[in-house]
């Protein structure tokens, strides 16, 4: 989460944009877009699903903002939209049988944590310019990052999230701090087992 | 190591080695130490950090998405100028507001009560009146509106009024006027002063980076298509407008009405047809 010096001028601004200054709310999209945007792919895997999750995180976020009482903190708040609505668009994308996903059957071994649920295959969506530009290895890994169980996915790209720490991806995710090392560490073994097989 | 978890071997567990990739500062020193020692460890370690920094690039986001994300949110704001919802905002207009409402009502119904003749107090305040519309998007904390059926209203239940309700007859919710997302086809009539010039110009009014699919022309009417995405189609829209072409058809994109529009990135096939006047 935010640095002190951080939260304070989220505060500050929502207090601006709550008296009617634009451009204060123009500064948090700014701040936090990118993270939103993050989250969401995460979640998803498919860059296009992912900024439209993004603008609609701000655009539910600009109509709420002036009742926002800053019981928590206003990342934390982002944070938990972004993921509700990500989760929403990957349920919907998934009932509606989506042209990018592939269902396989591939749950973690031996993990009483895995529900055993279908998994999606999604395209990794590079365009050829940026294939070029990128390690084989790399790509693979982003290949292999969205077949991953959503519970392992989710966690391994939040720690990938700038700035965001083990505690408050369980504060995110409402579960233990030793869950989500499990999960993170679990994720990376096995993509490290795939990617060196 | 004594308080590190280790597997059969001696080395650190996969979560031992996960959470020192994340946060080797917080490592005592024994698994750093055990690494010097640990080409097998050291492998798994580095094999963590190049998905790590797989994981970061391909969550890059495009260049322009905080632009479009305001400009989205803009499009969802029904009162563009800020200093509108700025006097909506204030504790103090809202509470004089309040003020005057109750008061009006007071004395009416003061006045109410000397009359032999019920009196529809609200009826009498609003009737004659048109209602004023309330906006969606202006901070729930506005000052309660009353209906002309005389019941209040929250601010977050008015969508908008309808000024031509009679007295007593019950509010009419029309819908919000919302931004609409641009179809992936697009063809809109123009017409122009000048059709050979108007054809020429056009590719100089074109975004960077967009050409002309296809293009036919007759004696007075020429038809061309292109391939750009939402927001680039606005733009060119608002250029058009802007060098005196009149656009007929009333289909979204319209000139300078980037309000009406939710841009999404997407890709849109825009078909132009040029009619001389």
């Amino acid at each position: 989460m935010p640095r002190p010096g951080s939260s304070q001028e989220d505060r500050r601004l929502i207090e601006a944009f709550k008296k009617g200054d634009v451009a204060a709310f123009d500064r948090l999209v700014e701040k936090y877009s990118r993270r939103a945007y993050q989250i969401a792919y995460g979640v998803l895997g498919a860059k296009e699903d992912a900024e439209e999750v993004a603008q609609d995180v701000f655009v539910r976020i600009y109509r709420a903002l002036p009742r926002f009482r800053g019981d928590s903190e206003f990342t934390t708040w982002m944070y938990r939209i972004a993921m509700n609505l990500a989760r929403n668009k990957y349920r919907w994308n998934k009932s509606r049988g989506s042209q990018r996903n592939i269902s396989i059957d591939a749950p973690l071994d031996g993990s009483d944590e895995s529900d055993g649920r279908t998994m999606d295959v999604v395209e990794a969506g590079l365009a050829p310019d940026e294939q070029l530009q990128v390690d084989e290895f790399e790509r693979r890994a982003m290949e292999e990052l969205q077949t991953l169980p959503e519970l392992y996915r989710e966690a391994l790209v939040l720690r990938n999230i700038d700035e965001l720490s083990y505690e408050e991806i369980a504060v995110l995710l409402g579960c233990k701090l030793g869950t989500i090392k499990s999960r993170i560490a679990r994720a990376r073994e096995e993509l490290r087992k795939r990617l060196t097989a | 190591m004594t308080e590190t978890e280790t597997t059969g071997t001696g080395c650190p567990s996969p979560e031992m080695l996960s959470e020192f990739t994340d946060e080797p500062n917080q490592d005592s020193g024994d698994i750093e130490g055990h690494l010097n020692s640990c080409g097998s460890c050291r492998d798994i370690v580095e094999v963590y950090c190049r998905i790590n920094q797989a994981a970061r690039l391909d969550m890059a986001p495009p260049q322009d998405l905080a632009e479009r994300i305001k400009q989205a949110c803009r499009g969802e704001a029904l009162l563009p100028q800020p200093m509108m919802m700025v006097w909506w905002a204030r504790p103090a207009v809202r509470a004089a507001a309040a003020l005057v409402v109750t008061g009006i009502l007071g004395v009416l119904a003061l006045m109410a009560g000397r009359d032999s003749k019920p009196t529809n107090i609200a009826s009498t305040v609003l009737g004659n009146q048109p209602a004023a519309p309330v906006i969606a998007g202006l901070p729930s904390a506005a000052a309660p509106k009353i209906a002309q059926n005389g019941s209040i209203l929250e601010a977050e239940d008015v969508r908008a009024v309808d000024t031509q309700g009679g007295m007593g007859e019950p509010l009419t919710m029309v819908p919000l006027r919302r931004a609409s997302v641009l179809p992936s086809y697009v063809k809109h009539v123009w017409s122009v002063n000048d059709l050979p010039g108007a054809q020429a110009r056009l590719k100089a009014l074109l975004p960077e980076g967009v050409n002309i699919d296809s293009q036919q022309s007759g004696h007075s009417r020429a038809s061309i298509s292109i391939s750009l995405r939402d927001e680039q189609l606005q733009k060119l829209v608002n250029r058009l407008a802007a060098n005196h072409w009149d656009l007929v058809t009333s289909a979204l994109p319209q000139p300078s009405r980037d309000d009406a529009v939710r841009f999404l990135g997407r890709a849109v096939r825009y078909d132009l047809e040029l009619v001389e006047k």
